[in-house]
């Protein structure tokens, strides 16, 4: 009796499908069925204790999950709306430039080539209350003469974070809508400006639309980076004082590897990945829509 | 005669009782025996490896070094060691604050050490390495604990001598109570420019800042049996301290956020009058490249609490053997070398602070000719005759973690010291049931 043979595409996929599920599908699958354990990092015995949806419900009723959900979805659309803004605004004066639109460029994209732990060392500096450059220029400048708690105060820290984020991340939607800037055709702005239109009304109806798919997939890529903050806000606040400035992850992690309970942080991570789901498919949504109304081939 | 005999032997055995615990004459001879260990790796602390070879040619053993990380690496790896049940290395490197998660990995070290080599220890030091009555380790010279550290120019300043004095009664020197801390920190502060003290604000540093208090306050972290007793009348004291000053504008706003970084920037930069802190910043802090207080530092020995118990929450760095060493002796042996009296010059020439009495004063000397360095030696050498350990539970870390939100929430005003220290109570006796 011959021994089955497999088919070609089978073989072919076998290794990329085997790969796939060692670095994916079982560390996802054993993640999953953790969560419905009352699993401790310092208790191996307990991954073997299925409590079933216990951790579910008590992050039903957490209300501090639930406070750092909101704030991590706040921080969403202020970061995400900002960096939106500012990129756009960067692409296109990028694109205006006629000469060192290379060294701009690159220029552009360096805040993204320093590690984010980093970024969070330098801003929890700059916003020092005491020895803080912030607080420093404010004070020379004669606009206080009191030194602002930065880091302290809830609604400040909010925005010290989100400074920082959309610091070191406003390039990825600046780099990416100036790719869409110079894909797109001239004719059409021409024709707009042969037809008398304002610079107004030719960036909004002739620029934007093309540079729409873009800023969608600048947003879903950076949706899903805000989404899983931690760098940044761990080194500038580690989610204090008191809880002030605590994000989804920060909170993870703190379950996780702090009071080493590990199978409720993973629960909590899996409905935090229900927030990162809902973003990607409403951007999905938008970008297709975006394509049909400009009829791109891709 | 047969009494007499019974009590001659009896002195005989009594006199060889302690050459029996002297077991053996250090290094000793240990010719084909491998001794595998891990050990702490990091430029601070491999200098003193090249020891490692000089011990291997006078015992004739060699040792096999099977690991060397960072201290998080090295924890995650034994605890890891310990769940397999696949200890098969006979030396590793040792902290006291982490000392107490690794129950029964190490033996006890008094049988195999002679007992002299032992008392040449500072006796905290080797409480510290105590534990449930077990010697499991012996100190190396990396051992921290804070002292005081003060802006000179403030206590030489006749104006604010006599503001002071007309304002509390007492003389303005270098405080020496954690009262007068508070008192003198709330006359010196200025704010925005001008802070009295600080202190670390979240993470383990204000735990710890926080259990060094309670215990000068004359209060208990954990009761006999394991469970909190932080939430006492000498704990809302303790946290009081913090609070209070926070109140009163004396600390910098921020200081809830602080950790060591940002309080070494912060003394640095001649914003803060009075700063504890540990000795890594001695140099640092005289450094005119570094710090706007070059010249003007004082350091003393940390202050008492109302208890007359001073603060003094320090660790160290050791080296243990395990409990299933096949060959405890040569093991101890080398544990014994690397904290040998050369071995902790050799370390503490380039800083780190020892933990044998006879080092100390050999570095003091050695400071002679430098005033700064000599001043900095000798209040950490006082201080380290007050230091005492984290508290001996291996849940530590996890009630370090659930505490200090509660203790930000009480230094921000959002609960009162009681509040804040009974909901943390309740947190960290959950940790502990479920530890």
């Amino acid at each position: 009796m011959k021994a089955p043979r497999l088919s070609a595409p089978v073989l072919l996929l076998t290794p990329a499908v085997i790969v796939l599920a060692a670095v994916v599908l079982v560390p996802l699958a054993l993640s999953l069925y953790s969560s419905f354990t009352s699993f401790r990092l310092t208790r191996p015995a307990s991954f073997f204790n299925v409590i079933w949806f216990d951790n579910y419900l008590s992050i039903l009723t957490n209300w501090d999950f639930w406070v750092a959900f909101g704030r991590t979805v706040l921080l969403l659309t202020v970061a995400l709306n900002l960096e939106m803004l500012l990129g756009l605004g960067l692409a296109m004066l990028v694109e205006r430039a006629t000469r060192g639109q290379r060294v701009l460029r690159t220029l552009m994209m360096f805040p993204m080539m320093f590690s984010p732990i980093l970024v969070g060392f330098q801003f929890k500096f700059m916003f020092n209350d005491n020895v803080g450059v912030v607080n420093n220029a404010l004070q020379s400048l004669g606009l206080t003469d009191a030194a602002i708690p930065w880091l302290i105060d809830g609604t400040l820290a909010f925005i010290a974070i989100s400074i920082a984020e959309i610091w070191s991340s406003t390039s990825v939607f600046a780099i990416l809508i100036l790719a869409g800037l110079l894909a797109m055709p001239k004719e059409p702005i021409e024709a707009a400006r042969v037809d008398g239109c304002t610079p107004w009304q030719t960036f909004r109806y002739v620029t934007w639309p093309f540079v729409m798919p873009f800023a969608y997939i600048a947003m879903t890529i950076r949706s899903l980076d805000v989404a899983r903050a931690y760098d940044i806000v761990k080194i500038m606040t580690d989610g204090g004082p008191a809880g002030r400035t605590e994000l989804l992850w920060t909170l993870v992690g703190r379950t996780a590897y702090g009071d080493a309970r590990m199978g409720m942080a993973n629960a909590m991570a899996y409905v935090s990945i229900l927030l990162s789901i809902a973003f990607t498919y409403y951007f999905f949504r938008k970008l297709a829509a975006a394509r049909t109304q400009i009829g791109a081939e891709w | 005669m047969t009494k007499l005999l019974a009590g001659v032997s009896a002195g005989v055995i009594v006199l060889m009782v302690p050459g029996l615990a002297a077991a053996q004459e250090l290094p000793g001879k240990f010719a084909g025996v491998t001794i595998e260990a891990k050990l702490i790796g990091g430029q601070q602390y491999e200098g003193l490896y090249n020891r490692i070879a000089e011990w291997e040619s006078a015992t004739g053993a060699k040792v096999n070094v099977v690991s060397k990380k960072s201290h998080f690496e090295l924890d995650k790896e034994i605890k890891s060691d310990m769940a397999s049940g696949n200890i098969t290395w006979c030396v590793g490197s040792n902290h006291s604050s982490f000392a107490p998660i690794y129950e029964g990995l190490y033996t006890d070290l008094t049988p195999l050490i002679p007992k002299a080599e032992i008392d040449a220890f500072v006796p905290g030091n080797i409480a510290a390495s105590t534990i449930d009555g077990q010697l499991v380790m012996l100190p190396r010279a990396q051992f921290d604990v804070s002292a005081l550290y003060y802006q000179k120019s403030l206590y030489t300043d006749e104006a604010k001598k006599k503001a002071y004095k007309e304002k509390t009664g007492n003389d303005l020197v270098p405080p020496d109570t954690w009262e007068e801390v508070a008192r003198q920190a709330e006359f010196f502060a200025a704010p925005p420019n001008f802070y009295g003290t600080q202190f670390a604000g979240k993470d383990e540093g204000v735990v710890g800042r926080f259990y060094e208090m309670l215990i000068a306050e004359g209060g208990e972290y954990l009761d006999k049996d394991g469970k909190p007793a932080f939430n006492s009348e000498a704990g809302v004291r303790a946290l009081d301290w913090f609070v209070n000053l926070y109140k009163a504008k004396a600390v910098p706003a921020g200081t809830t956020n602080y950790v060591w970084d940002d309080l070494g920037a912060g003394f640095a930069s001649g914003t803060i009058a009075l700063n504890l802190d540990w000795p890594g910043w001695a140099g640092f802090f005289n450094d005119p490249k570094s710090s706007k207080v070059a010249g003007n530092v004082g350091v003393k020995v940390q202050p008492k609490g109302s208890s007359g118990k001073r603060t003094g929450w320090s660790g160290h760095h050791g080296f243990s053997v395990t409990e299933s060493c096949a060959n405890k002796e040569a093991a101890a042996s080398l544990v014994w070398w690397l904290t040998n009296e050369d071995s902790q010059k050799l370390e503490a020439a380039a800083g780190p602070l020892p933990t044998r009495t006879a080092v100390w004063a050999w570095d003091i000397e050695q400071a002679k000719s430098d005033p700064y360095k000599a001043e900095v030696l000798t209040a950490f050498q006082e201080a380290a005759q007050h230091a005492f350990p984290v508290a001996a539970t291996p849940a530590w870390t996890e009630i370090s973690n659930q505490i200090f939100p509660e203790l930000q929430a009480a230094i921000l005003g959002d609960k009162t010291s009681k509040q804040a220290l009974d909901d943390a109570a309740a947190k960290a006796s959950k940790v502990l049931e479920e530890f």
